[in-house]
């Protein structure tokens, strides 16, 4: 599904990612983990295709294809999903009409035929219940003036609608209760299935005792200094990063 | 054929009184002539080419217009006057069921049967004296009909009254001088939408003024849309004097005109008075909009906001002039003023210059100013969904301007002014479809 090869990425002239090789294949969850400053959200955004980072050296290849080579719009159509960290606000522009463009969008690209209004609401209303989500949420402008767990409700009910192959979830736990956090998670694991692979950046395990990972990663000043399986994030849980800094030091 | 020429031709006005205020109004503006450049209040707007032309004074009403060519601007459930090329045409009108409680009628008809009802204050609130107000001038030296609103006291009315004006195309070009007063008595509520509209695509000059008076505890909620033809100059003057309690909600839109110019005064002359003024402004191609809005706080515990944006496209210039004057009386005043503009173009240029002037003690006034393009981070989101850059930038424009009216409680009117908005922007057919989701 998703090959990253001695990817290195400069923001703004320095060097933020240096050296990342990563194997994510169908079905798979991978955590990738790591302190503050560490690369993790850098390599969110470069997977989706933020402006502002430049890639000096490597590959990342997506179901044998260079990805890098996408606009941001190409790569989600072709089934790449990023839930934002800090889903962006977007006064004046429908919730249900940008999630209905979204999938049409898609759909179009990968030569389905579109949606009508009846099937679109039929499938909304399905996907709704997964993150638990109140009709009155559809009649806003995206994301504005949702609460923390309603902007990370909304993110996984986006993935949902837009059913990718690849899903980068970013610090998808940050600024969630216990309750909102486990909406959220439960929603992510009825997501899970053998044709979808997810990526989980995070930065604590809290996450990862409700979606639990196949393989965990330790991001440290840009490269991936230790794998394993969700042992490895209970490992960190009690002993901080430190540790593994040391060890690889 | 000169101003000047028309004025000696025109018939006299019985009432003396008004004739005399005439002949005043027509001295002011012939020593004044159109306002200049080098006055601070038309320092971005040249109205060069609009002296430069010759227009003649609409004086025949154009016959054959039938309800049907209306259409598209007629609203249900409304009480409404029409106007064709500056006059009254009842026929066109609809003010079945008026209720006793209140008056619509036309200036004309009050001028020449009932002068005296205009005397408490019709041009009583805005200057003419002043060179920068000369077409308030030019405006009160060709005053022939307009609308005349009344409100009795504790009069509420259920349906807004919509007074539609109409330009039709002409051989010359000609020029309607409409006067509209609106007067809302202690405890009245009313709403009223004023819409210029042009049947053809004709050179003209709209030089409208309106005069407002809020009695105390009154409420008007007041809308105006300006979809003039492409050719048109539009100049619109308001003076609104508020007593204590009365509030003001005006929403005001510029969509058409190759020229327009809103000025907008409001008094706050009484304590705990209310004034909430917001707008939008599209201009394309090389459409000039500027809008002059002035608060004049001179009383304690008044409360103001302005709220106003501006997308440019193209070669057009928009000005925004916000100014909020703090008098020494007005203490605990609340105001807040905002301008936000989105310049869609390299060659798009808007001039912001808010101005708080403040003399009172224990006031809260806050305003800010922004120019700019689409937020990046926005862009990004909508495009990481699968959206086209394209359409991305187009749902995004449509939602800055489209906040304006999301206040608007008048479902018809919002829906019609998200539409007007919706095919001013790129992206029509698209943002066409959003509509049919949010309403």
């Amino acid at each position: 599904m998703l090959t990253i090869k001695n990817l290195h990425v400069e923001v703004d002239g320095k060097a933020i990612l240096k050296g990342i090789d990563l194997e994510v294949h169908a079905g798979e969850v991978h955590a990738i983990m790591g302190p503050n400053g560490s690369g993790k959200s850098t390599l969110s955004n470069v997977l989706a295709g933020r402006d502002g980072y430049t890639v000096t050296q490597g590959d990342v290849l997506y179901q044998g294809d260079n990805l890098l080579q996408y606009e941001p719009d190409e790569r989600a159509c072709r089934g790449v999903f990023l839930a934002f960290q800090y889903p962006v606000e977007i006064p004046g522009v429908n919730n249900v009409y940008f999630l209905k463009a979204a999938v049409n969008a898609i759909r179009q690209y990968q030569g389905k035929e579109e949606l009508d209004a009846m099937d679109f609401m039929a499938l909304m209303k399905q996907k709704m219940t997964l993150v638990k989500m109140d009709n009155t949420l559809l009649k806003r402008s995206v994301n504005e003036g949702f609460s923390g767990g309603e902007k990370k409700r909304n993110e996984i009910l986006q993935m949902a609608m837009l059913d990718p192959k690849l899903a980068i979830l970013d610090e998808t736990d940050s600024g969630l209760d216990i309750d909102a956090l486990r909406i959220v998670a439960e929603g992510v694991n009825q997501l899970r299935h053998s044709q979808r692979s997810i990526v989980m950046v995070t930065h604590y395990q809290r996450l990862l005792s409700y979606i639990v990972p196949d393989y965990v990663h330790v991001l440290s000043e840009g490269q991936i200094v230790k794998s394993g399986d969700k042992n490895l994030a209970l490992e960190l849980e009690e002993k901080g990063y430190g540790w593994i800094t040391e060890e690889v030091a | 054929m000169s101003f000047q020429t028309q004025f000696a031709d025109l018939v006299a006005i019985d009432d003396p009184t008004l004739q005399q205020l005439r002949q005043q109004a027509w001295e002011y503006f012939s020593q004044s002539g159109f306002p200049k450049p080098q006055l601070e209040h038309w320092k971005y707007t040249n109205l060069r080419a609009l002296e430069k032309q010759s227009f003649v004074i609409a004086q025949e009403q154009c016959m054959g217009l039938v309800p049907d060519d209306l259409e598209p601007y007629l609203m249900a459930n409304t009480y409404t006057l029409v106007f064709v090329n500056g006059q009254f045409d009842p026929a066109l009108s609809k003010l079945d069921d008026l209720p006793k409680t209140a008056t619509m009628t036309n200036l004309a008809s009050v001028i020449k049967t009932d002068p005296q009802r205009l005397r408490p204050h019709f041009a009583k609130y805005a200057d003419m004296s002043k060179a920068e107000y000369s077409l308030t001038a030019l405006n009160t030296a060709f005053m022939t009909d307009g609308a005349y609103i009344e409100l009795n006291q504790e009069a509420k009315l259920t349906k807004p009254i919509h007074l539609l004006f109409v330009t039709t195309p002409q051989q010359q070009s000609i020029s309607t001088q409409p006067r509209i007063l609106i007067i809302v008595n202690p405890n009245a509520k009313a709403k009223v939408i004023e819409q210029y509209v042009s049947l053809g695509a004709s050179t003209y000059f709209t030089n409208v003024l309106s005069e407002i008076s809020l009695a105390a505890n009154s409420q008007l909620e007041h809308y105006k849309i300006q979809q003039e033809s492409d050719k048109a100059y539009h100049i619109a003057t308001m003076q609104v004097q508020q007593q204590q309690g009365s509030r003001l909600t005006d929403y005001r839109f510029a969509f058409g005109a190759l020229l327009a110019r809103d000025t907008i005064n409001s008094i706050l002359a009484g304590e705990y008075a209310e004034s909430d003024c917001s707008g939008l402004y599209l201009g394309q191609k090389r459409q000039h909009i500027d809008y002059h809005v002035c608060t004049e706080h001179q009383q304690a515990h008044c409360r103001s906001t302005q709220n106003y944006k501006g997308v440019l496209m193209d070669r057009a210039r928009g000005v925004f002039n916000g100014r909020v004057h703090v008098h020494p009386n007005a203490k605990k005043t609340d105001s807040q003023q905002s301008n936000k503009n989105l310049l869609l173009s390299k060659d798009a240029e808007i001039d912001t210059k808010p101005e708080l002037e403040i003399y009172a003690d224990e006031v809260q006034c806050s305003h800010g100013a922004t120019v700019g393009q689409l937020d990046d981070n926005m862009v990004f989101y909508l495009r990481s969904r699968g959206l086209s850059q394209q359409v991305a930038r187009h749902l995004l424009t449509y939602g800055f301007a489209k906040e304006i009216i999301e206040g608007i409680d008048l479902e018809a009117l919002q829906m019609m002014l998200g539409k007007t908005i919706a095919e001013k922007l790129p992206g029509t057919e698209q943002l066409k479809e959003e509509m049919e989701w949010e309403y």
